[in-house]
Order: structure tokens, then sequence, then C-alpha cells
């Protein structure tokens, strides 16, 4: 049987990076709407489904996400399948979200 | 965190990290501006459709904000002073949990208590599963490949790195968690603290002994 990428109980790795780091907006924002789509009166992203997106998402895409990077990208490939929008209406949204981030312009000396 | 007036003095999408093997992938700044608008646009797009409405995700984040290691030491330091209430939480974790008004909404919690023979410790080699409504969200290091990776394998070698070095004696047990069942360690209550009240007992304990990479010092 083939291991999932994702499967890694007992493979070998380097030495455990202990920092901690701090939860940032943007990531409390994909897990809060993450729970949010899977409450009891929406059921529209099971954790079950989470996973099943980014297990299968391939592993070069698993590997150089971060981990809520990774679960964001999941949740956008479910609910394109799940025809709730389209990755072209998804891409012109980050577009006018984008739009917003402008950096400021430098100020004068 | 703010975004602004931040110099970048790189120009790669995602940092991957600095250690030899098995980096945590990290998001520099650029990673993490982008992460907040592809964020924006979904949740932009959700109460466009009003499948969500914005103070549901603001609630939500207070929600999963509030849980902190304080409600694991709870626990543990009524299950010390309190051998009845230790009986009930060894037998169904969520149920001693609400006891206490800690609801564990996740899934089931099985708590496993340390003696002189036995230590326990928790992962999630698939994921990221982890007690979140007890202790909140998880370490980074916990979700790391190399964590998940070779806890199961060499938890001896793992705990070194943590600074912690069992007797040869001593029972390892490493419990890897799921999406249907979490686990907490129930440390052993330190040495030395017999006076010491249930409040103040709830002070000593850290998440880490809760995780199972540390054990509490004497008082």
């Amino acid at each position: 049987m083939t291991r999932g990428y994702h499967d890694i109980g007992g493979a070998s790795a380097g030495e455990i990076p202990i920092v901690e780091l701090p939860w940032l907006q943007w990531e409390k924002q994909v897990e809060a709407i993450r729970n949010v789509l899977g409450d009891g009166t929406r059921r529209m992203m099971s954790l079950d489904e989470l996973r099943r997106g980014f297990e299968s998402f391939g592993e070069e895409k698993y590997r150089s996400y971060s981990f809520y990077r990774r679960r964001l990208e999941a949740m956008l490939d479910i609910l394109i399948e799940k025809g709730v929008f389209t990755r072209e209406e998804y891409e012109a949204a980050v577009a006018e979200a984008r739009a917003q981030w402008e950096p400021a312009p430098e100020c004068a000396p | 965190m703010t975004h602004d007036g931040h110099e970048h003095d790189h120009d790669h999408g995602h940092d991957h990290g600095h250690e030899p093997h098995e980096p945590l992938v990290v998001e520099d700044e650029a990673g993490n501006i982008e992460g907040q608008i592809r964020v924006a646009a979904l949740q932009a797009l959700l109460v466009a459709r009003n499948l969500v409405a914005p103070q549901e995700v603001r609630r939500e984040i207070e929600r999963i904000e509030a849980p902190g290691v304080h409600l694991g030491a709870k626990i543990v330091a009524r299950a010390w002073t309190d051998a009845a209430y230790k009986a009930r939480l060894l037998d169904n974790g969520k149920s001693a949990a609400a006891e206490l008004g800690i609801g564990v909404g996740e899934a089931q919690l099985i708590v496993v208590e340390n003696d002189e023979a036995t230590h326990n410790l928790v992962c999630c080699t698939l994921c990221s599963c982890y007690p979140r409504s007890i202790l909140g969200q998880p370490p980074a290091w916990y979700i790391s490949k190399a964590y998940r990776a070779r806890v199961v394998r060499e938890p001896r070698a793992v705990l070194k790195e943590f600074g912690l070095e069992l007797p040869v004696a001593m029972r390892v047990v490493v419990h890897d968690s799921n999406a249907d069942m979490r686990y907490l360690v129930l440390p052993q209550r330190p040495e030395g603290t017999q006076a010491m009240d249930e409040a103040a007992l709830a002070e000593l304990v850290t998440r880490d002994c809760m995780i199972g990479v540390a054990v509490l010092p004497a008082a």
C-alpha cells in the first residue's frame, strides 16, 4: 500500500524545531471560517473534507505551504469543487482584496 | 500584527526556514500579506453569497482565542486534589471536563495518567489534532514534520531534545491523536506540594507537561 504524503509517522526527520510562533489574524480567520462553514446549520466543510483537500492536492503544494495556507487552499479547492463559487470568481475577489493592500508611498525625507 | 512600514530585504515568496533537515514552513512578511489577502477574498465572497455574516467570523475568532492552558491546568489540579474526580476524568475525559464548565466540542477526550512507571506523550502523526478546547492552539513544533515523524519511532530521543531524560526503566507510551480522539496527559503531582490548594496547584501546571514533553519539577 502506498502511503500518503501526509502519513509520516515513523519516518526519519531532523531535529525538532522547538519554536513558539504567534497566531496571526489571518490564520485565525482561516480557522474561524472553516468552523463557521462546518457548523450544524451549514455543514459545508467538515474537518474530514478539509483534510481530504490538503491530503490530495499534491505533495509539492503540501510541502511548500505553511500550515494555515495549506488549510486555506484546501478550503478553496473544496468550495470550488462544490460549486459555491468558481476559480475565476475567487481570483476576481482576490484582485479586489489586493487593491486594498497597496503599499503606502515612500515618505519624503 | 501590522504590515505597514516593513522593509523587505528579500524577494522570495515563501520562506522555507533555515533548519538543515526538516524545516518548519513559515510565511515571511509577504507570505502573511498574501494569506491575509486570500482569506479576505474568501470571506468577501462568502458574505456576498449570504453564506456567512462578517460578525459570525468575528465571534468565532473570539471563541477560538478563548481556550488556553489555564483550562487544562484546572482539570489537572482538580484531579490531583479530588480522587473521585480523577477516577471520573480517566473514565470519560469529556464529561469530567464538562463538570468544570469546560466544553470539549471537537472530539472525545482521553486522559492518560503519568506515574512512577509510565510516562505518556501525545502527538498527531497525520496532521495537527490537539485538545484545542482545553489547551488552545498547538505550538508550532507540535505540527512540525520532525515531531510528527519521529515521536512515534524514537520518543526518548525526541524528549531529550526537549531536555527531558527519563529513567531507562520507565515505560514511554506515545498516543497518536486523530479527528475523533484527543489526548491530555495527567502529569504526576510534584513532590513538596502537599500544602498547596487547588488554585495554587493549577498555577504549576504547564502546557508542555500536559502534552508530555516535560515533567513538573519538585516544588
